[in-house]
């Protein structure tokens, strides 16, 4: 029957919903709750870590408590919505004052200590701007990390204190209805039916007045009682609850499976709580069964689809992020600078190769995730975030305990608390490795096709260089044999003869320069890039095509700009474009027989709409060139010659464009081309 | 002609190669003039000495081939050709226009001196041709108009009673004109007075007999 247990059921099941309303602000706050679903007016409405304030604000704003965070003094930093309507008052109007001003007067002190203590729960009167006092229940508990604030949540305890008072009154009349019994057995043999009927009513009255169902069966599962909203219920149904006195639950309900704990409660006189879905009614319901006087059972039935849906919701967000995290290689991790609680979600214990049943996430760990080589780098970028309350990104390469080497990129941001202190940092790592495997590859083949195409245009020099290689070993043999017949004379001539050794020395070396040029042209790679003069470039170039110059009588004109300042390039790939414009200019001026063959190359400082850049031009006195072709000059494969690859000035201008420069041609006014490259000037750091 | 000491003019466009070809003449004690192009050598003045030219076929600007045609009017500059590009047209069109030689880099010194010697001493005997040449013209000259006449039939192989009877005149008088041409074209016989006759046609002059020793 009803009676003390009930009351305190009641008292803990709040209590329940309040720590739960407690414990969801603070997983979200600490990071273990990436995003929320809110079902709202307007449909569902997913917040997501991005903006970690949004769902804090949202779900607080949801909840049918009230809530606020105020500083041990009582000062109020900030409240929902549904307190400031508790209190009656303008919300602009709670925050900034003190909560005390809220509070029953009686009730202040208490409120105080609990404030003092850091964290406490009791109830408490509120009090509205016109005076109401609303019976409320009051928790007070610290934000982790942040102890100077305190977070009060309100729940509003009139509903509760209807149905609470109608059990207090419940508890009066049993009390008495106890003493009459107990008089009733004195006078067992003055019977009173008339009285008997009337605390019958009574109680029937006390249990209609119950929001919850209440079901009273016996020991062969026979109802024998049920309220008010129990027979709303049956209607709901479609029962007659005129018909339901007497009958047993299995006939009654048989899709019922709750016998066993009926039993169970029967059996061991024990309370029980058991919740199931009610497809006829379409909720959940929770049963609290006790046991009965007659050895049967009573039921307490409450609708819970309301808290089941909202379980549901966090439940399936849950599972939405991590969903999300594993399609998008995307961990989260959430350190509090103040605690030193670091949480990592699942996937960020995957990307690590880290088994989450097996280590506990640690800063400490995180480092040794991480490659040696990029750690100092990491920690150095961390810590000057972590100092200057700054977002931070980098990029990183981990280290998994089987050695395997993932790329990530590491994104994070402080959260601060309301008193601008970073009261955590919440950071996403990803995982790229694929995307930078892919980029590689592409760099790669980019090489080799550079490479490819650089073979291709010295095989065109080769005959010239051939020919210039040719002149130095006849100088060298010359040399040499001029040499012997110094030396050989009656009086040899060691004067001319060292002379001609010198000679010999010279022009040995001038070969090795010529082969050296072309072999570091023809690495497989572009080099590293570092600081490059161009005027050194176009030197080099020049030495590759000079005699191709002479053998088509062309007339070089240069005019580079001394000094010019340095730009960051791997030198190679600038000779390749350089060599693919200079002989393109001679392969353009092959037509020209009746005007001079001028080829004119020009590099100097200049401003582009980039910032200072050098500019260097490659013009010619050829054939110049169509509107269309100087449309798909750059395109992949566009050639005007019989055996040219038409990948010269695509992978030309790819170059200049990965160094950040820009290349285009222009017709000259009267004869040929120019091409124009430009390449940014290096920064000093 | 003069005994001065023969020039060898260089033209080749890589400085190493101008240089090492001048340290061998050298060293056999012949002066070497380099030019870097065509145009430059052209230009400059040839002192009166034996000279030939050692000239790349392949030039900025103007080509070997271009400067032997324009040398061609003058007779006097035998050519040795050295070239880094053998094609065989180019070969054997600087051959037909007359060159020592054509070598191909990279050449066997003892090749380039071998044709630079042959070269100087082509000019050398041409010089010498020319020189007697121009001896016997004067001589020539030096005959009266009937002496030229009588020396023409002579040569033609007519008698002398076949030549009075074409000038109208007595076979004495021919006699007489005969031995004063004798003796004043310097010969003593008649075979040598056909040589003399053959050397002055006006198709031999200027064209200097194809070289015995190549």
């Amino acid at each position: 029957m009803i009676d003390d247990e009930l009351r305190t059921d009641e008292i803990e099941n709040l209590r329940q919903r309040l720590e739960e309303a407690v414990e969801t602000l603070r997983a979200i706050r600490s990071g273990e709750v990436d995003a929320l679903v809110v079902r709202g007016r307007a449909g569902d409405e997913v917040y997501t870590l991005r903006t970690a304030d949004q769902p804090y604000r949202a779900l607080v704003e949801q909840m049918q408590e009230g809530a606020v965070t105020l500083t041990v003094a009582g000062d109020i930093l900030y409240c929902n919505r549904r307190f400031a309507d508790l209190v009656a008052t303008p919300l602009q109007r709670v925050i900034g004052g003190s909560v005390r001003r809220f509070i029953a007067g009686e009730d202040r002190a208490a409120v105080d200590a609990l404030l003092r203590a850091g964290g406490g729960k009791r109830e408490g009167c509120l009090q509205t701007a016109d005076g109401t006092l609303i019976n409320a229940y009051l928790s007070v508990s610290p934000i982790i990390g942040d102890e100077p604030v305190l977070a009060m949540v309100v729940t509003d305890l009139r509903e509760q204190a209807a149905r609470r008072d109608a059990e207090r009154r419940a508890r009066g009349l049993l009390d008495e209805l106890a003493d009459r019994e107990r008089q009733e057995a004195l006078r067992v043999a003055r019977l009173n039916e008339e009285s008997l009927e009337r605390e019958r009513r009574l109680r029937q009255t006390i249990l209609d007045s119950m929001a919850d169902r209440y079901y009273a069966v016996d020991k062969d599962w026979r109802y024998t009682e049920f309220n008010a909203a129990a027979e709303a219920q049956l209607r709901a149904l479609g029962r007659d609850p005129t018909t339901l006195i007497g009958s047993s639950v299995g006939e009654e309900f048989p899709s019922i499976m709750i016998e066993d704990v009926f039993r169970r409660v029967a059996r061991a006189r024990e309370p029980a709580t058991h919740e199931h879905y009610c497809t006829a009614l379409g909720e959940w319901v929770e049963d609290r069964v006790y046991p009965g006087p007659d050895g049967g059972v009573t039921i307490f039935q409450r609708d819970v689809t309301e808290r089941r849906r909202l379980e549901d919701e966090l439940r399936k967000t849950a599972g939405y992020v991590a969903d999300a995290e594993a399609l998008s290689h995307t961990g989260t991790w959430a350190w509090n600078p103040t605690t030193g609680r670091l949480f990592w979600s699942a996937e960020h214990f995957k990307i690590l190769g880290l088994d989450p049943a097996s280590v506990t996430p640690s800063w400490d760990l995180a480092m040794r995730s991480i490659h040696p080589e990029d750690r100092p780098f990491v920690e150095g970028r961390f810590t000057r975030a972590v100092s200057e309350r700054q977002a931070y990104a980098c990029d990183c390469r981990v280290v998994r305990p089987d050695g395997e080497i993932r790329h990530i990129r590491s994104l994070a941001r402080p959260v601060l608390s309301v008193s601008g202190d970073v009261a955590e940092y919440v950071g996403k790592i990803i995982d790229v490795t694929e995307r930078v495997r892919a980029d590689e590859a592409l760099h790669r083949s980019r090489q080799e096709l550079a490479h490819v195409t650089r073979a291709m245009s010295l095989n065109a020099l080769t005959s010239s260089i051939g020919h210039d290689l040719n002149q130095f070993i006849v100088a060298i043999m010359t040399n040499a044999s001029a040499c012997l017949r110094w030396l050989s004379r009656d009086s040899p001539n060691l004067e001319e003869a060292s002379a001609a050794m010198g000679r010999i020395v010279r022009d040995a070396g001038l070969i090795g320069d010529v082969i050296g040029n072309i072999r570091a042209f023809l690495e497989k790679t572009g080099g590293v890039r570092a600081l490059v003069n161009l005027k050194d470039v176009i030197a080099e170039v020049r030495r590759l095509v000079d005699p191709e110059l002479v053998r088509q009588g062309v007339v070089i004109n240069e005019a580079v700009a001394d000094p010019l300042p340095p730009v960051l390039a791997a030198r190679v790939e600038l000779q390749q474009v350089l060599l693919n414009l200079m002989m393109n200019a001679i392969e353009a001026m092959e037509v020209v027989s009746n005007r001079p063959r001028i080829l004119s190359i020009r590099a100097e400082r200049v401003e582009s709409e980039r910032g200072p850049a050098i500019l260097v031009a490659v013009e010619d006195s050829g054939a110049g060139l169509g509107a269309v072709e100087a449309d798909r000059l750059f395109d992949p494969f566009y050639t005007t010659r019989p055996r040219g690859l038409g990948m010269g000035l695509f992978i030309a201008r790819s170059i200049v464009e990965s160094h950040g420069g820009r290349l285009w041609a222009i017709p000259n006014a009267e004869h040929g081309a120019t091409f124009q490259v430009t390449l940014p000037i290096a920064r000093e750091s | 002609m003069s005994e001065a000491d023969p020039i060898v003019f260089v033209v080749d466009d890589n400085r190493s190669v101008r240089e090492a070809i001048t340290s061998l003449l050298a060293s056999i004690g012949l002066r070497a003039e380099t030019f870097r192009t065509a145009e430059e050598f052209l230009k400059a003045p040839r002192p009166e000495v034996p000279a030939c030219v050692v000239l790349d076929v392949r030039l900025p600007g103007l080509s070997g081939l271009d400067v032997q045609r324009a040398l061609q009017t003058k007779v006097d500059l035998p050519i040795v050709f050295i070239t880094g590009h053998g094609d065989v047209p180019m070969a054997v069109e600087a051959m037909k226009g007359g060159a020592v030689e054509f070598l191909l880099k990279p050449f066997r010194e003892q090749q380039l001196l071998d044709a630079i010697q042959r070269a100087l001493a082509r000019q050398r005997s041409q010089r010498q041709w020319l020189a007697e040449v121009g001896e016997l013209r004067r001589r020539y000259e030096s005959l009266t108009q009937r002496e030229q006449q009588v020396m023409m039939h002579v040569v033609a192989g007519l008698l002398n009673k076949q030549i009075a009877a074409r000038l109208h005149t007595s076979e004495v008088t021919v006699k007489v004109h005969r031995g004063r041409v004798m003796r004043k074209m310097h010969v003593t016989s008649l075979p040598e007075l056909v040589r003399a006759a053959e050397r002055l046609r006006p198709s031999a002059t200027g064209v200097y007999p194809a070289d015995t020793n190549v």
